[in-house]
């Protein structure tokens, strides 16, 4: 049944509208504090480790007045790549969608977040590789299988990411927001700039 | 690819409402009988939309071992397609339009042109492949929620109209604005409600 809100189709595609920015936000920070400290801790007591690992597109602005950049992640601890994105980062450019990895004990997740929905894209799940391999192999009982194993470990990626979402939300509606978690971020990325461009002159 | 195998790619629904004679694998199944998909192979349709077994892409017969698998039923949206592109037709219409006036001595009055650019359409869509696209579909019960194993808003479009048709049951995208509707306390909601977006960096 529903849970906790309910809301006509209109109301709710024009709110969907309004609160468009929590999605980015929430990419944004889930990139800064996984480059920062990247691991979290969820309320469920999930420790969750997060990598952002392939290209990632920022965005500033909207309509005509768009600004957009696609920046790909570092190939060595020293490598600027993430510079441009960093830079983008301070100037206020937020992530619209995100290649990334979620790990959690043995399990692990790869997969694409565009931020105007957080509907995941292209997840490969690591600890589903043999069970595909079943499926091929012996037929619709253990396609079946594999599918009520895959659902299962989709499901688990869902309350990942609903658990990421949730603290990011929870941070963000309080003072902790204004008063410790944006300025540790915006010293964090000044501090990579500084470096990164000291390193790359 | 998808939800048995291979890379999946999910939009989340949430179902917000319950059927009447409440949530049964005969609901389930008649429903999804009586909207199973119509071939159109032989036919000059340009499209059909149903619903087709996971497991088998050509059976919308849904015997109950056929999608109920545990808390999860699982099905596959199938949309059949036929594209006539305007320049082909153009094409056409012209050639039987210099045939015409080869052996009349005149050009087709406009009804005429209207009613054999029709037959030309139809003869050309009944000769043209179709374009299959699978969509699946798992309806997780207990959890109350359906994942479309597909993104974009076109997929979106098509499976929400479909489902509606079908199971008369409204869904909520799981977008995160939504999700936090459903998951924080009573006051962290009416802030959320009256949150307003700003960039990390603004006023720095």
């Amino acid at each position: 049944m529903p849970r906790r809100y309910d809301l006509e189709r209109d109301d709710f595609l024009e709110l969907w509208q309004e609160k468009m920015f929590l999605g980015q936000e929430f990419l944004t920070w889930l990139w800064l504090a996984s480059e920062a400290d990247n691991n979290f801790v969820l309320k469920d007591g999930a420790e969750l480790t997060v990598f952002f690992d392939g290209s990632l597109k920022l965005e500033r602005g909207l309509g005509d007045f768009k600004q957009s950049l696609t920046s790909q992640p570092p190939r060595r601890p020293d490598s600027q790549a993430w510079t441009e994105a960093f830079i983008g980062a301070a100037r206020n450019k937020q992530v619209a969608s995100a290649k990334l990895r979620v790990a959690c004990r043995e399990r692990e997740w790869s997969l694409s977040l565009p931020a105007d929905t957080l509907c995941p894209r292209g997840v490969r799940i690591m600890a589903a590789g043999d069970a595909d391999k079943e499926a091929e192999e012996d037929g619709a009982l253990a396609r079946i299988g594999a599918l009520l194993d895959r659902a299962s470990l989709l499901s688990e990626l869902n309350d990942h990411l609903e658990g990421l979402l949730t603290s990011f939300l929870e941070l963000r509606l309080s003072q902790k927001w204004e008063g410790e978690e944006l300025p540790r971020l915006r010293q964090w990325v000044r501090r990579w700039v500084k470096e990164g461009s000291k390193a790359a002159s | 690819m998808g939800f048995c195998k291979g890379s999946a790619t999910l939009s989340r629904y949430r179902v917000m409402e319950e059927p009447e004679a409440g949530l049964t694998v005969d609901f389930v199944r008649e429903r999804l009988v009586a909207n199973a998909f119509m071939d159109i192979e032989d036919t000059s349709e340009e499209s059909s939309v149903g619903w087709v077994e996971l497991m088998n892409h050509l059976s919308g017969g849904f015997s109950e071992e056929t999608f109920h698998f545990g808390e999860i039923h699982a099905f596959n949206l199938r949309q059949d397609e036929r594209r006539l592109s305007g320049k082909i037709l153009g094409r056409y219409v012209g050639l039987w339009e210099a045939k015409f006036a080869a052996q009349t001595g005149r050009k087709p009055n406009a009804p005429k042109r209207r009613e054999m650019k029709e037959t030309i359409r139809l003869d050309l869509l009944r000769r043209s492949l179709l374009d299959t696209k699978l969509m699946e579909v798992l309806w997780l019960a207990e959890a109350n929620e359906v994942w479309l194993g597909a993104a974009g808003e076109k997929n979106r479009a098509v499976f929400e109209d479909l489902w509606s048709r079908t199971f008369g049951l409204g869904l909520k995208l799981l977008v995160p604005v939504a999700v936090g509707l459903e998951l924080l306390s009573d006051a962290k909601r009416k802030q959320l409600l009256n949150l307003d977006g700003r960039p990390f960096f603004e006023g720095e």
